[in-house]
This record gives structure tokens, sequence and C-alpha cells, in this order.
């Protein structure tokens, strides 16, 4: 029995499903290990040492990476300072609308970043931000007090789309928790708050730390927030930086050589935090509270804070969700960029609603419907053995397995999606094959959950749909994109309007069916 | 407007009747042509091409664009081709997944690619373009309508000017030379493009030469200008954001304000501008290189460069009577050695990111 370190027949086949996953998640990894080695021609040029000399030696590099480094903190520090009483909040307590907490986050998650980035450029530009001009007005003041182009401006938008990832992870483990400790401390004459900080905190503290590591190994890696809001003002992260060597370089080849060669680093970087992830998981393990065997406690009341924590979460959705949606569908009325004034909203005009249609067809709404039904499916079916292995098992190596799995996690999407472009040209037909033979016979309500997140991830997911998609296989966010790069920003903020309605059916849509699979504390 | 949307379609639905109904020249060439002939009856079979190019920038639809370079090649060649668009990649990153596939042995995605002049150069300096006797085959066509020693065709040639919004920036404050907008008074007001290829052009000896080119970049610098590329310089010089932008394609600054009335100007210096050169060409190996050097060579036509201003708002400078013919009458251009950037462009670009990352 796996138990014993063995693997039994019946046990056979989520093995191969589990290392299959392995074999799949690594060849892009590799083949990004195997770039950084060369200059020229990605996979045809000359071998080289060059391209980690230069990460190594050049001074931009690390200023690069202190950026990255207090971006990834703050953004980090924010998302949980937010996520964790969020997700205490509506597990435990009897804040108002706390059904609906999951489902606006899923909305706050599915808009993509740089749309997001937008809209805090259009609010808080220190020439042309609504919210500047509206704060010089109101105080006379001289100079816009807030400039969104800075570093700690674009920790700010980014912390605030990173609460809902830090939300899901936390959320069950507060669900999850045996309420008698609670009652313990409150029959000790403990506050609600002391009763938090002295209790659910330190009992939730294994999957804090996990969350952080999770939240932070994504902020590093992370894109669009930087491109849109650091980057005009030469405020460079490890993406933004990446991005400027595979893209903007004329008259000779990308840099992917020297791209892979930092997307490698972090990668090392990520396996150190994946192993210490590892162990806390291990550890875990000791929390005998979060295994579920624990009693389910009654709703805690919040009693006079209860005003409070709903004004808090009101603010938090004002910021994260309302005020750059009402930006976005603004802007997705106009021409041009105007100021908000009655002259603005007289030209109005539906016609970049139109053009989306027009530009494209129905093809990027089509294959972003294939995406978001096939992408889950694949990946719940290659996790599920892998997670199983890593949780279930006693087999040997099987936190192996789980760093591996994390590491893609890691790697700039940008690295990620042109090694996954040399693979495809070397082996074609090799991976939809080995996904065929793939039979999926334990379809319950928690998979459904993970299906549901990983539905939201490939709805929003913009770099890599950019960077491997095709005449017939653009997708929606992609063509986003494009509308966006092609200067026709007006265009790009209608199709923005119209993914979040469509997300906002989806989720409808499958919180229903969530619902009805009755997995308590989901959507 | 939108009241007069209705017009547009009608004449876009014109346009296209006009051309599919106009006599088919190009058949009566290709009689008289064995090459062009050939090239048709092989075109006839490939049947269709995959375009890396991008959507209109004038805001018409993608669909008709192609539609109309289907008709156009019909009109010229009596075969019917289908286009179909492939646009999601950046300029540098489609030619890196041509270059690859072609190295790896397997046909580019591509039939026909759109590229700059520099963007096109790795493939030209990896002799990766398929060449046709252009010149021989299609008559319309000049030596001076083609890049890289003959491999690529001209499509399109746009003006780099400084651009302005006139409801920020007074009259007598719009710069006149490319040194006036070193001025102080800029200062994070500015907005400069991302790519390296003015400063590759300005460095080369025909030009303002290399010593020069840089230390005019390093003074604009100090300016502490905003990074973009063309869409986010022009959307931030309309929205007032960065109300100069030193560099613009002149031609879509103008049809950008014809087309939304967004308050936008262009600079026109009395220095030479800079040109951007845009190039049609067949990668090696192309699964269609027929039927794709048909299209290439539809769009250097009278039909096909009106088609460029429609869908593009652009013209060759090389192809007369053109507005860029027009334009570039007048005045000195600088334009684009690719020779210059084959040897010294991977160098140039390292220093002029040097200098753009620089804090």
């Amino acid at each position: 029995m796996a138990s014993q370190g063995k693997v039994s027949r019946a046990l056979f086949p989520v093995v191969v499903v589990a290392l299959s996953g392995v074999v799949l998640i690594l060849l892009p990894l590799l083949a990004t290990g195997w770039i950084s080695f060369m200059v020229g021609v990605p996979g045809y040029g000359t071998y080289t040492l060059a391209n980690y000399l230069q990460v190594l030696l050049d001074p931009f590099g690390y200023r690069v990476l202190l950026n990255t480094l207090l971006f990834a903190l703050g953004s980090t520090a924010m998302a949980l300072v937010l996520a964790a009483p969020l997700a205490w909040s509506v597990a435990r307590t009897d804040l108002p609308y706390r059904a609906a907490v999951g489902f606006l986050l899923g909305m706050v998650l599915v808009i993509p970043g740089f749309l997001q980035g937008m809209g805090w450029a259009l609010m808080l530009s220190p020439n042309i931000g609504i919210l500047n001009r509206a704060l010089i007005e109101l105080f006379g003041l001289e100079e816009a007090p807030v400039n969104i182009y800075s570093l700690s401006g674009m920790t700010f938008a980014q912390g605030l789309s990173l609460v809902p990832p830090a939300f899901f992870i936390l959320s069950p483990v507060f669900l999850g928790m045996d309420s008698s400790f609670e009652e313990a401390a409150f029959l000790s004459g403990a506050s609600k708050l002391r009763t938090f900080l002295r209790v659910n905190l330190p009992l939730a503290a294994p999957a804090l730390v996990a969350a952080a590591i999770y939240v932070f190994v994504l902020s590093f890696a992370l894109f669009e927030v930087p491109a849109v809001l650091g980057f005009p003002d030469r405020i460079f992260v490890f993406s933004t930086m990446l991005y400027f060597f595979v893209h903007i370089q004329q008259g000779t080849l990308p840099e992917y050589g020297l791209a892979a060669a930092y997307g490698s680093v972090v990668m090392i970087v990520s396996v150190l935090m994946a192993t210490y992830y590892a162990k806390l998981v291990k550890q875990s393990r000791r929390f005998v509270t979060i295994t579920g065997k624990g009693r389910r406690g009654k709703t805690l009341s919040l009693g006079k804070w209860r005003s409070l924590a709903f004004s808090v979460v009101s603010v938090y959705f004002i910021l994260a969700l309302v005020l750059p949606m009402l930006v976005l569908v603004y802007y997705s009325f106009l021409p041009f960029f105007k100021l908000p004034s009655l002259d603005a909203v007289s030209s109005f005009t539906f016609k970049n609603y139109v053009n989306v249609y027009t530009r494209q067809g129905a093809r990027p709404l089509i294959n972003t419907g294939i995406l978001i039904t096939l992408v889950p499916m694949a990946v719940v079916l290659v996790a599920m053995p892998i997670s199983w292995l890593v949780v279930r098992s006693r087999l040997r190596g099987r936190f192996v397995i789980d760093n591996i799995a994390f590491l893609p996690l890691a790697v700039p999407r940008i690295v990620l999606s042109v090694s996954l472009l040399y693979i495809a040209l070397i082996s074609r037909n090799l991976i939809p094959r080995v996904l065929r033979r793939i039979t999926a016979p334990l379809l319950k309500p928690a998979l459904f959950g993970a299906w549901f997140w990983i539905m939201l991830l490939s709805f929003r997911e913009v770099t890599m749909a950019v960077m491997l998609s095709s005449a017939d296989s653009i997708v929606f966010p992609a063509q986003i994109w494009v509308l966006w790069n092609r200067a026709l920003p007006h265009d790009a903020a209608a199709a923005a309007v119209m993914l979040a309605g469509i997300a906002l059916i989806l989720m409808l849509v499958t919180r229903r069916l969530i619902q009805r699979l009755s997995t308590p504390g989901g959507f | 407007m939108g009241n007069l949307a209705w017009l547009r379609w009608l004449g876009v639905g014109a346009v296209t009747v006009a051309v599919l109904w106009s006599p088919t020249r190009g058949l009566e060439a290709g009689q008289a042509n064995p090459k062009l002939a050939d090239m048709i009856k092989k075109a006839a079979q490939e049947g269709e091409v995959v375009y890396q190019g991008p959507d209109p920038a004038t805001g018409l639809p993608t669909d008709q664009m192609l539609r109309d370079m289907e008709a156009i090649t019909e009109k010229y060649f009596g075969v019917k081709i289908r286009v179909k668009v492939d646009n999601a990649l950046s300029f540098p990153a489609s030619a890196t997944k041509a270059l690859t596939e072609i190295k790896a042995g397997a046909p580019p995605t591509f039939d026909l690619m759109y590229q700059t002049a520099l963007s096109g150069a790795p493939l030209y300096k990896e002799k990766v373009i398929e060449r046709f006797p252009w010149t021989e085959i299609f008559p319309h066509i000049k030596s001076d309508d083609m890049e890289y020693g003959g491999l690529a065709l001209i499509n399109q040639t746009l003006f780099v000017l400084p651009a302005y919004n006139k409801n920020v920036v007074k009259a007598q404050d719009v710069p006149k030379t490319w040194d006036q907008i070193l001025a102080p008074k800029w200062k994070g007001k500015l907005g400069i493009l991302i790519y390296p290829d003015p400063w590759l052009l300005l460095s080369q000896p025909t030009a303002w030469g290399e010593e020069k080119a840089f230390n005019y970049l390093k003074k604009l610098m100090e300016l502490r200008p905003k990074l973009g590329r063309f869409p986010e310089v022009h959307e931030r010089v309309v929205s007032g954001e960065t109300p100069l932008a030193w560099g613009q394609h002149r031609e879509r600054t103008l049809s950008a304000k014809e087309q939304s009335g967004a308050p936008v100007e262009v600079a026109e210096l009395a220095d030479p501008p800079l040109l951007w050169v845009n190039i049609l060409f067949v990668p090696k190996g192309a699964r269609r290189p027929n039927a794709a050097a048909l299209v290439a060579a539809a769009m250097l036509t009278n039909e096909g460069q009106d088609h460029q201003l429609k869908f593009q708002a652009a013209s060759s400078m090389f192809s007369p009577g053109t507005p860029a013919a027009k334009f570039a009458a007048q005045r000195k251009v600088f334009r684009p050695d690719v020779n210059f950037v084959v040897e010294k462009g991977e160098q140039l670009s390292k220093k002029v990111r040097s200098f753009m990352v620089a804090k």
C-alpha cells in the first residue's frame, strides 16, 4: 500500500497520472533552463554562460530585484491584512451580506490586472487623475497628493487585486476550524477581537504562511499592474524587465536567453520557498484543529463591530471593484479620453461595443468558452492525483512532486509561454495523447470548486493567451490586450466591461450549481 | 459620427463592388508574363494565406480589411485567395516565432509577414526570407519599393514627428526643431517611445551620428519622460497626461484627430522627420508562398495603397501620388539603413536600453 511507501496495483493509475502531470509541468520549466544557456535563436543559437554573467553583473538587475522584493512584500502584506479578517468574518461571524463576499471577490479576480491598472491610472494619475483633480480642487492643493505611477502606487493596486487568492486559501481554514477553542476563550472572558488575535490567527498560522508564500510568489511574477503603473516611470520589476527584453528589442532578436536566465533565478528562489511551504504543510498536520474533524461552531455575533466591519469590507470593494469598473464603463462609452463633464457625457457612444464584435466576430468568445471548459478539466484531472499523493499517501518523494507542482506559479508567464512554444514545436501530439487516455471517475463538489477557481483564472489569463494564441485560437482577454496594444483603449474598455458581464453570468450559474452540490462555505 | 456610420459602410461596400467589377488587368498581365501566370496558377491551388499583420488603425473592422485585400488581389490577378489574420504577437515576437519555426525545419505559421524594416531585420540577417523576382513578375513594382536588398516590399512609410494636445500646449510653445523639445519646460510633461528605433536611425552616419544621437537621448531622459509604445504615448497626449509626445506617427495622429475629434495635432518641425518603413515579405518555407506574394504585390497597386490609407492611415512615399509621396517630396527625411542596423543594431539597442532604464 501507499502508506507503506509502496505502490499497489490499485494506486498505479493515480501515480501514473500524477507523474504525467509532473512531467507536463517540468517540460516548460526545463526548457526555460535550457534557453537560459543560449544566445541567438532560441533552441538553435550558441551555448553560453553570458546570460547568467549579465544577471550577476548588471546593476540594473539588482535594482529590479529590490523593486520586485518591495513590490511583492508590500502587495502580499496588504493582501493578507485584508484577506485574513475578511475570510474569518465570512467564515465565522454574522457579517452582513457575507454570502456575497466570495462572489464579489470572484469578480475582482476575473478583471485582468492591466484593466485594474488602467482604472487606477485614470483615477490617480498626477496630471489627469479624476480623484487627484477632485482632491486638488477640494483642498486648493498645488499639486496632486497621490502619484499612482510609483512603487507604492502599484503595490497598492496590486495588493487590492491579490486579496481574492489569499481569501480563497484562508476561507476553508477558518471554516473548518474547531470551534471548541473559541468557545473556551469566550468562557475565559476573552473578547472577540482578542479571540481572533490569540486563538483564530495562531491556529491558522500555517495556512497564513502558506497563503503568504503563494501570494508572494504570485506577485513576484505578476506583469500587468507593474506594466501599466510602473513601466512608464521606469519602475521595473522582474516581469516588466523581461517584457522589455522580449518585446521591445528592434533590429535584433529579443533576448529570450537573458529573460530565461532571470526566470531560472526566480525558479530557484521559488524552489526554496516551495520547500519551506512543503515543510509547513507537513507541520500543519500536527494542528489537528484544521483537519475538519472538529465541531463547526455557531456563527459569532460581531455586535457593535458589525457596522464597522461592514464599512471596511464595503470600502475594500469600492476600491477594488466598483471604482475601477466605473472608470472602465465610463471609458468604454467615450470616443476619446475626456475628464468627466456634461460634454463628456454628451459624447457617449456605443460604437466601441459594436467594434468589439465587428473587429473579430464571435471567434474570441467561442474560444474563451472552449478554454474555460477544457482547461479546468485538464488541471483538475492532473492536480487531483498529485494532491492525493502529497496529502494522503506516504509515497517517498511526494514533497518533491508538491514542490514541482508549485513551480509554474513562480515562473513569469512570458518566459513560460516562450518555453511552451518550443515544446509545442517539438512534440505536437504527445500531450493531447496522454490527456485523452485519462478519465475522471470522481467529479465531486470539492473538485467542482477547484474547477471553478481554475475556470476564473483561465478566463482572465492574458499573458499566456497572447503569446500562444493564433488566428483561430484568439481568446477574449487576449483580444482586449490586442485592442489596447493597437491604440484602441476605448474598444478595449468596452470589451473588458463585456468580459466582466460574462464573468458575472458565469459565476451566478456556477454558484447555483455548487450550491446544489452543497459544499459548505463554497461560493 | 454615429449618424454617418452608414455612409462609411456604404463607401466600403461601393469600393468592394467597384474593385470586383473593374477590368482584371492582372489576368491580361498574367497571360503576357509566364512567371506571373505560373504564380497565379500555384496561388489558386494554395487558396489562402495566414497574414501576420495589424488590425486596422482607423477603427474599421478587421474582417472588412481582409475581404478588401482579397478583392484587390482578385482584381489584379484574377485569383480568389482567402486572407486570415494572425496578429496576437508583437512584431519582434512574431519575427522570433517565424525564425524559430524555420530553424526547426517546420513551415512558419505565417505565409505573409508585416513588419517594420527594423523589427524584421533578424529574419533578413538570418537569410530566411523568400526571394522573388518582384520587379520581373510585377510591372508596377520598382526597385525603390523594395527593402532588404529586394527581399521585402515597402507597403507603408510613416513619418515620426512630435505630437501634442492642442488644448494644453499653446501655439507659441509648439516645438519647431528636435532640439526645442529639450527645453526644461517639458520636464514631466513629455512622452517618449520605448523602442530603440529612433535612436538607431539617428545614430546612422547619414543622420546625426552616434555621439550626437546619444547626447540628445541623455538630455531627453533628464526631462523624466513617460515611456510607452505608440498607443500608450498617443493616449497620454489625448488625455493631457503628457501633453507633448517626442515622436508619433504623423499620419495616424492626424487620422485619430479626424476620426474621433481628439484634441491632437502634429508639430511640423523644420528638421527632418524620422521615417518608419513598414514592409511585407514571405518567410522561407511558407506553406503558401505564391498566394502570399500576390497579396503583397497587390498592396503596392493604386487600390492597394488606397487600402493602406483606408485601413492603416498610411501609404508609401515610393508610390507616386500617395499622401506620403507628396509629403516626402517637400522635405528631407531620415530613412533607416537596414545594413547599419544589422551591423550595429544589437550593440546600439543595448545602449539605448541602458539610457532608457537609468534612474
